[in-house]
């Protein structure tokens, strides 16, 4: 099935591949468990392109970027959701939506590898087969069957975007649809709200006392564009101390959140990323909930709209305004 | 000829909880709430560290995987003050400002137990960053000089281990203090500095000492568990391109190449700081008012920001530039300037690479494309 998928891809992708400079897509990984974003610059190499439920990867993590650099037109394959991402790119007048080729596929949902990972206790795995209902995979301890069901990306347990909503160029249809299980998105953030202040702030005391400030949550995200100037880095005024501590750390994480109010798409790439296993989603969660209800707004569901705080609003509908002495 | 000692696997426990009374010992845990193996200082989970599977505890020692972290921190931690610093009047005349400093750094003895032969390696090159030349620094080495390294041989390899083809062995303990093999019920230790003698005879309560018969059956056995596993591993580039690999980056430098394999990344630091052979620094200052500290922290060479000037000019503006820089700078540069490479094949940067960067394909890669 998968075979055929890419298959149809590869040939949507050379119908496509005239108008673009290069085109974004998934290749084969260096570990059983990943896969590696490639960058197509030749008709002929589209055949290194792969798709699989493996491909978790946002490639709208590459859309500002390699839309400045190349002159014409970028091509890129992307879930509906990642579509989402750029949409909210165009929306935001950072990428130009004539010069980008969204070519969309259907998907039946993403494993999330550090999942299995955890799963498996952090050992390693050597080698891995995965099919819709199991997954096989090698270990040092030896061979193991996985149900698929409980791996899927977060994301995916409560995907409810129409395949074909997403305003791609050319779309790919999969035959097999979403499987994970629905799940209740704002779970965690439920749970985590339940606890008194001191517990939650202890909790994130613990998870930011992990942080190594590598940054790759900040610069995988296909919305922080502004990364190079990042005022974390900043001398004058030294807004971030470089120090490594919980309490830093936190207000580094705070300023992202801040940052993406009314524009993170929670594709999950973030806490995907984080090698030290930070749950940061649940941040963004909370901030786009606040964003739901106050202007009642989704980012990337629509090329059209103005995202809610880059513009204003003399009486905004849902905010009361605080009398003036 | 060196002398050999066991250790019962069941003084485990208490030759380190014992180790522990006047040193940091530092020793490699699974956290299990968040499933990440790294170095933990035992006083500070003593009591919630399991020795075996199956031990309700957060943190269960684990002595095959790798540490996701390197234990470079114990000596090079993330970031350390430098000095202290304020601004000082003179209350007879207010326009004479001086400027105090004043410098204090804690160098406490610390032993780090379980490491790995690429993790031994990597802290003999980080010595001969940082201990060799003119300047010496005196930060590092006061730590390093109380530390005290106790390795453990792997016999189990990962898919992203590669210490063989770069010079490394799985049993390699020339940089060790102390260096373990597991054996049955038991770990035959052997000692191969005065460091490790110390304090082998400090520990004469948990460790033996094994007679000549013994420990020559100990050493050959433990050259062929060596062989064994580094059978195991894959060789990704033939041996002798470490030799010439200097001279072909060289003449790679302008090499196509550089640009398709380096597209992907995404100037992050997560490959930096888990490498165990980075050593790369930023110094700065925070301060409050009229006093304050400086510090240095670790920097990352795949980052923009770390070659922009003053200007506002920035020679390194692509990743595929700071990329092949990071590149040479383990494999060719440090090659020419030390005489080894600054890459001992632990392969955390390939785990951590957010978007599956494999420096050992591109190295690969780079090395077949000769020609510009
Ligand atoms: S990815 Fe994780 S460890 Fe790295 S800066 Fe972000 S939160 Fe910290
Ligand atoms: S903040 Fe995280 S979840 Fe949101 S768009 Fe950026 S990477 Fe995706
Ligand atoms: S190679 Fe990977 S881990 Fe290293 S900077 Fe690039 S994206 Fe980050
Ligand atoms: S470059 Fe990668 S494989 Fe080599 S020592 Fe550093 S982290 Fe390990």
């Amino acid at each position: 099935m998968a075979k055929k998928l890419t298959e149809t891809i590869i040939a949507k992708a050379e119908e496509l591949f005239d108008q673009v400079e290069v085109m974004a897509g998934y290749s084969k990984g260096s570990n059983p468990l990943k896969v590696s974003p490639c960058f197509i610059e030749k008709k002929q190499d589209l055949d290194q392109l792969i798709f699989d439920k493996l491909c978790i990867n946002n490639l709208a993590t590459y859309a500002y970027r390699l839309s400045k650099q190349v002159k014409g037109n970028i091509g890129m394959v992307l879930k509906p959701c990642d579509a989402k991402a750029v949409n909210q790119l165009i929306s935001e007048e950072l990428i130009d939506r004539a010069a980008c080729k969204m070519l969309v596929v259907g998907c039946a949902g993403v494993l999330d590898h550090q999942k299995i990972s955890r799963h498996l206790g952090g050992a390693r795995v050597f080698s891995a087969n995965i099919g819709p209902e199991t997954i096989e995979v090698e270990t040092a301890e030896g061979k193991k069957e996985l149900k698929t069901a409980d791996f899927y990306a977060d994301k995916c347990h409560w995907c409810s975007i129409s395949d074909q909503d997403m305003g791609g160029d050319v779309f790919v249809e999969n035959q097999q649809k979403l499987q994970a299980p629905k799940k209740d998105r704002f779970e965690d953030v439920k749970q985590l709200e339940k606890l008194d202040l001191d517990q939650i702030e202890a909790y994130w005391k613990d998870e930011f006392s992990r942080c190594i400030r590598c940054y790759a949550c900040r610069n995988v995200c296909p919305l922080e564009v502004c990364q190079d100037q990042c005022i974390v880095h900043l001398d004058f005024p030294n807004w971030q101390s470089q120090k490594v501590v919980p309490s830093e750390n936190k207000f580094f994480q705070l300023i992202r959140v801040m940052h993406l109010a009314g524009r993170c798409v929670e594709c999950g790439e973030c806490q995907r990323v984080c090698p030290q296993n930070i749950g940061l989603l649940k941040m963004m969660k909370k901030m786009n909930q606040q964003i739901e209800t106050l202007f009642n707004f989704t980012p990337g569901m629509d090329v059209e709209a103005k995202p809610p705080l880059l513009t204003y609003k003399t009486v905004e509908e849902n905010i009361e305004e605080e009398e003036l002495i | 000829m060196e002398t050999i000692y066991t250790l019962k696997k069941q003084d485990l426990k208490p030759w380190l909880e014992s180790l522990a009374q006047d040193s940091d010992v530092y020793v490699p845990a699974r956290d299990r709430d968040n499933s990440l193996v790294d170095f933990f200082n035992l006083s500070e989970i003593k009591d919630d560290l399991g020795f075996g599977q199956g031990q309700e505890k957060r943190y269960v020692l684990d002595l095959v995987e790798k540490t996701k972290r390197s234990p470079k921190q114990v000596m090079y931690p993330h970031w350390e003050d430098l000095l202290d610093f304020s601004y000082e009047k003179d209350p007879e005349n207010i326009e004479d400002e001086k400027i105090k400093l004043s410098v204090s750094q804690e160098a406490p003895n610390s032993i780090i137990f379980g490491l790995k032969s690429c993790d031994c390696q990597a802290i003999a090159k980080m010595d001969a960053v940082f201990g060799q030349g003119i300047v010496k620094d005196p930060y590092y080495m006061k730590r390093r000089e109380n530390t005290v390294l106790i390795s453990l041989g792997c016999d189990t390899v990962f898919e992203d281990c590669f210490c063989t083809a770069v010079g490394g062995s799985p049993y390699g303990f020339d940089h060790t203090d102390l260096g373990l093999m597991e054996d049955g019920d038991h770990y035959v230790v052997f000692v191969y500095t005065k460091k490790g003698n110390a304090l082998a005879q400090a520990s004469n309560s948990y460790l033996a000492k094994a007679d000549a018969k013994d420990g020559q059956d100990y050493k050959s056995r433990m050259q062929e568990r060596g062989r064994k596993a580094s059978e195991k591993m894959s060789s990704m580039w033939p041996k002798t391109a470490v030799e010439d690999m200097a001279e072909h980056l060289n003449k790679a430098f302008d090499a196509s190449q550089w640009k398709k394999v380096s597209q992907q990344c995404i100037s992050c630091g997560a490959c930096t700081f888990v490498c165990p052979t980075c050593y790369c620094f930023d110094i700065r200052d925070d301060k409050d008012n009229r006093q304050g500290k400086r510090y240095r922290c670790w920097d990352f060479c795949t980052s923009y920001l770390y070659t922009l000037e003053a200007s506002g000019h920035n020679p390194r503006e692509d990743i595929q530039k700071r990329y092949k820089n990071k590149v040479n700078c383990k494999y060719n540069y440090n090659f020419q300037r030390q005489g080894h490479l600054y890459c001992v094949g632990c392969g955390r940067c390939v785990e951590v690479c957010p978007v599956d960067m494999d420096i050992r394909q591109i190295v690969a890669a780079v090395l077949k494309s000769k020609q510009p």
